[in-house]
């Protein structure tokens, strides 16, 4: 499954641009706050229209049926919140909706590759925000869907746990599935990513492995960071 | 301040006051006993109630006459001599015609029949119309007649199932036509109670039928076709039973005439 | 699961029963004594008053269980948002201002007030509005319809409409007649099917409109069917029983624990839960307190408001975002 995207833009927030991903590939979107990063991953999901396309496998996502490209594509908010007390096997359950039925073996996998089997059977409303997002997180893992779109996935998490689901991310990559993930580690971005989207003010100004991409200039002129002895430090 | 209310109450007890020429009724049951009462151009008003003919049979003699809305600020342009309230107890009505200066005459609702001659005979008086008034009182004697001894149980039935006390007005009435109406709780009666109870009769009053009413459409329930071949259903124009003023009379006499 | 809307339903109809067979003693001696009065009883006013506390409670549950999910708000329900009021002023228009009488005419006024009513509040809170903009919105959509009604029933041509209507808006199911119910229960039901087909797409929404949308539901065409369903199920139900309130609102979340919260999953037995509940508040009108008649809508009330409260005060943490 390949993610071929052509002169998108969402006005006012993008500006028109381009990129490819490709099957097994685990691509990092970094850029600093109002980048344009959340609004990128919603177009590539196909929640909003405007200019240009997002083809997968060369079919554009407004050709397909809503449940073809459901089956196809998970997408995950950075938006943490739940209105009603359910269970978290159950929150995941949702993921399998575009497939049509329950499969609890799916959903114990699911569950297990981001260390969430504990609680599963919880009230989401009663978890921490760390173990909430990684059941949300086993939502849009459980279907196993060819692209997923993961928007700040190991946001409010430990560093164990940072760790983990960037494991269990590389897994869906190894299985052939194409990763978008918005990420503000600088440093997890650089080690565990294949390749680096940079967004800055709308625009993609850097496409290509990490250490191309988060040159000193851009951490300067980007983020307004540099690494120092001591760790980061504002430029 | 004193003499004010001295004043007032001079006016209020109606005496030595010449008869009134600019009379305003504020009320549908009052509306009807001054329309039967007043001589000729006595009356200034009657409320929009006395001029619908849905609502009393004397509205033709109502007509020409400025209607009013019930209120007593908006009769007072007229500049009446006299205002007659029907059982109000509006206060702010009150302390503006004493402040005006308005002679007031309030009718309450009659609870009995001779409250229903005592409101013919003291808005007789107070239009200054005495002997109009005991030929009416004679005339709704003579229609009512003598109460026969009453054998047949029975409801006055209005819509939504409403009816009336059993000591009441109404019930006196009936007793004229020899009914006794039966002893319902509430004023309300449901279709079941009428089923499992029915009287011998069921005086069923027509109230506005050409309009919609939840109410009249109550009264025509499938369910009452079960109605044992024991009760009577007489359905009577609802109009005067509104006020239970003297056009309630007639009505008993054709009930009486019906019944036997 | 299944096991919940089993008792569900065995409830609701041993409710229904009971209404049925209320005063089992009186009814023995009438049958003894005239056998046609105790059918009349039975099959004109006892059967058409079950049916329709079922139908309509059932409607009021699986209504409120729906908005709560669709908007995602657990204050939503017909009562408070405003399609009652809507199918309120529907209905007086047909008959008091139009003067077009009949059970159809007024359900179908009925129907159209509850339209415009959800109409105007997915109007007011498009795009995902919050718990107190969605209920000042309704609140004031009440509110206008509330006032509407009043004006329309003053300027209808009988003096007495207001009376007549007052009465009929408190709430009741007695005396109603099989007429009733064969108008009123078609598009009830068409309604509540409308809604229940909406039940995957509503568990969806647990997570987001937009989720809802990634996971290939027609979020779009899921509001209208909800909607047109709930216009449809409230208005009939209006029209023939007047205003019940709280069952839409209380029922959902009596019933949301048992079905591991899930907004699709609670319709279900919302509506047995609501049949329920409307049978057995119609079976309270029924005792005699001081030989008064007791209105549905304030039974109602006076169970769902104080419950209510406590859900509030122990919800507190959940409702206010």
């Amino acid at each position: 499954m390949s993610l071929t995207v052509s002169n998108l833009a969402r006005s006012p927030i993008l500006a028109p641009l381009s990129f490819n991903v490709a099957p097994g590939e685990l691509v990092g979107l970094v850029g600093p706050n109002g980048a344009g990063k959340t609004t990128l991953l919603r177009a590539l999901a196909g929640l909003t229209s405007g200019m240009g396309s997002v083809r997968i496998d060369g079919i554009a996502l407004t050709d397909m049926h809503p449940n073809a490209r459901a089956r196809r594509l998970a997408w995950l908010p950075a938006d943490r919140g739940t209105v009603w007390p359910m269970r978290g096997r159950d929150i995941v359950a949702l993921g399998l909706l575009p497939l049509g039925g329950r499969d609890e073996a799916a959903i114990d996998v699911a569950l297990a590759a981001v260390d969430a089997s504990g609680f599963a059977d919880r009230d989401v409303q009663s978890l921490s925000t760390g173990e909430r997002a990684r059941v949300l997180l086993a939502r849009a893992l459980v279907a196993r869907p060819q692209l997923l779109l993961l928007d700040e996935p190991i946001a409010n998490l430990d560093p164990e746990h940072r760790l983990g689901v960037l494991d269990a991310l590389r897994g869906e990559a190894k299985r052939g599935a194409a990763v978008v993930v918005a990420l503000h580690d600088l440093d997890l971005a650089a080690a565990r990513c294949d390749r680096l989207l940079l967004l800055d003010a709308g625009r993609l100004i850097g496409d290509g492995v990490p250490n191309a991409v988060l040159t000193l200039a851009t951490l300067a002129q980007v983020f307004k960071v540099r690494r120092a002895e001591t760790g980061w430090q504002r430029a | 301040m004193m003499r004010a209310l001295a004043a007032a109450a001079l006016m209020w007890s109606g005496t030595a006051v010449a008869a009134p020429t600019r009379v305003v009724s504020l009320n549908l049951c009052t509306d009807e006993l001054v329309l039967l009462l007043a001589a000729p151009g006595q009356l200034a008003s009657v409320s929009f109630l006395g001029a619908d003919g849905n609502e009393t049979a004397l509205a033709p003699r109502s007509r020409g006459l400025p209607t009013n809305n019930g209120r007593l600020d908006s009769v007072v342009a007229l500049a009446p001599d006299l205002v007659f309230t029907g059982g109000s107890s509006d206060r702010y009505a009150h302390e503006l015609a004493a402040r005006l200066k308005l002679r007031v005459v309030d009718v309450p609702p009659p609870q009995s029949i001779a409250d229903i001659r005592r409101n013919i005979a003291s808005v007789a008086a107070a239009l200054g119309r005495d002997a109009t008034g005991a030929a009416l009182i004679a005339q709704f004697d003579a229609d009512l007649g003598s109460a026969p001894i009453a054998t047949r149980s029975a409801l006055l039935l209005g819509g939504g199932g409403t009816t009336a006390g059993a000591d009441g007005v109404g019930a006196q009435l009936l007793r004229h036509a020899g009914l006794v109406q039966q002893d319902v709780p509430a004023g309300q009666v449901s279709l079941e109670r009428l089923l499992a109870e029915p009287p011998q009769v069921i005086v069923q009053t027509q109230y506005r039928s050409s309009q919609t009413s939840l109410g009249q459409s109550w009264l025509q329930h499938p369910a009452l076709k079960a109605l044992p071949a024991t009760t009577r259903t007489i359905t009577v124009d609802g109009r005067p039973w509104t006020c239970m003023g003297p056009l309630v009379a007639p009505e008993i006499a054709r009930l009486r005439a019906q019944l036997q | 699961m299944t096991r919940l809307n089993l008792s569900l339903a065995a409830l609701a109809l041993l409710l229904a029963t009971a209404s049925l067979c209320w005063n089992p003693v009186g009814m023995l001696t009438l049958w003894q004594r005239s056998p046609e009065a105790a059918r009349a009883i039975l099959i004109e006013l006892r059967l058409p008053r079950a049916l329709l506390a079922l139908a309509i409670g059932g409607s009021l549950g699986l209504t409120g269980a729906a908005m709560q999910g669709l908007l995602r708000n657990p204050l939503a329900s017909p009562d408070v948002l405003g399609p009652s009021t809507g199918a309120a002023l529907g209905a007086v228009i047909v008959a008091y201002t139009f003067g077009i009488a009949g059970t159809l005419a007024m359900a179908l006024g009925g129907i159209g007030g509850a339209l415009a009513a959800l109409g105007l509040l997915l109007l007011l809170s498009r795009g995902g509005a919050s718990t107190a903009t969605l209920l000042l919105a309704g609140v004031a959509i009440s509110a206008l319809g509330g006032a509407l009604t009043n004006l329309a029933l003053s300027l209808a041509p009988s003096p007495y409409a207001l009376y007549d209507v007052l009465f009929w808006l408190l709430g009741s199911l007695a005396d109603r007649s099989l007429l009733h119910v064969v108008v009123a229960l078609p598009p009830l039901l068409l309604g509540c099917a409308l809604v229940l087909s909406g039940r995957r797409g509503l568990d969806a929404l647990a997570l987001g409109e937009d989720v809802a949308a990634s996971l290939g539901v027609d979020v779009a065409a899921l509001r209208l069917r909800i909607v047109i369903g709930t216009a449809l199920a409230v208005g009939a139900g209006v029209a023939v029983a007047g205003s019940i309130g709280f069952i839409g609102l209380v029922v959902p979340h009596l019933v949301r624990p048992r079905v591991g919260g899930r907004p699709g999953a609670a319709l279900v037995p919302s509506a047995l839960a609501g049949a329920a509940l409307l049978c057995a508040a119609d079976l309270v009108v029924r005792l005699p307190v001081a030989g008064h008649d007791l209105k549905l809508g304030v039974v109602t009330a006076l169970i769902g408001a104080p419950f209510f409260l406590w859900l509030i005060v122990r919800q507190r943490e959940v409702i206010e975002p």
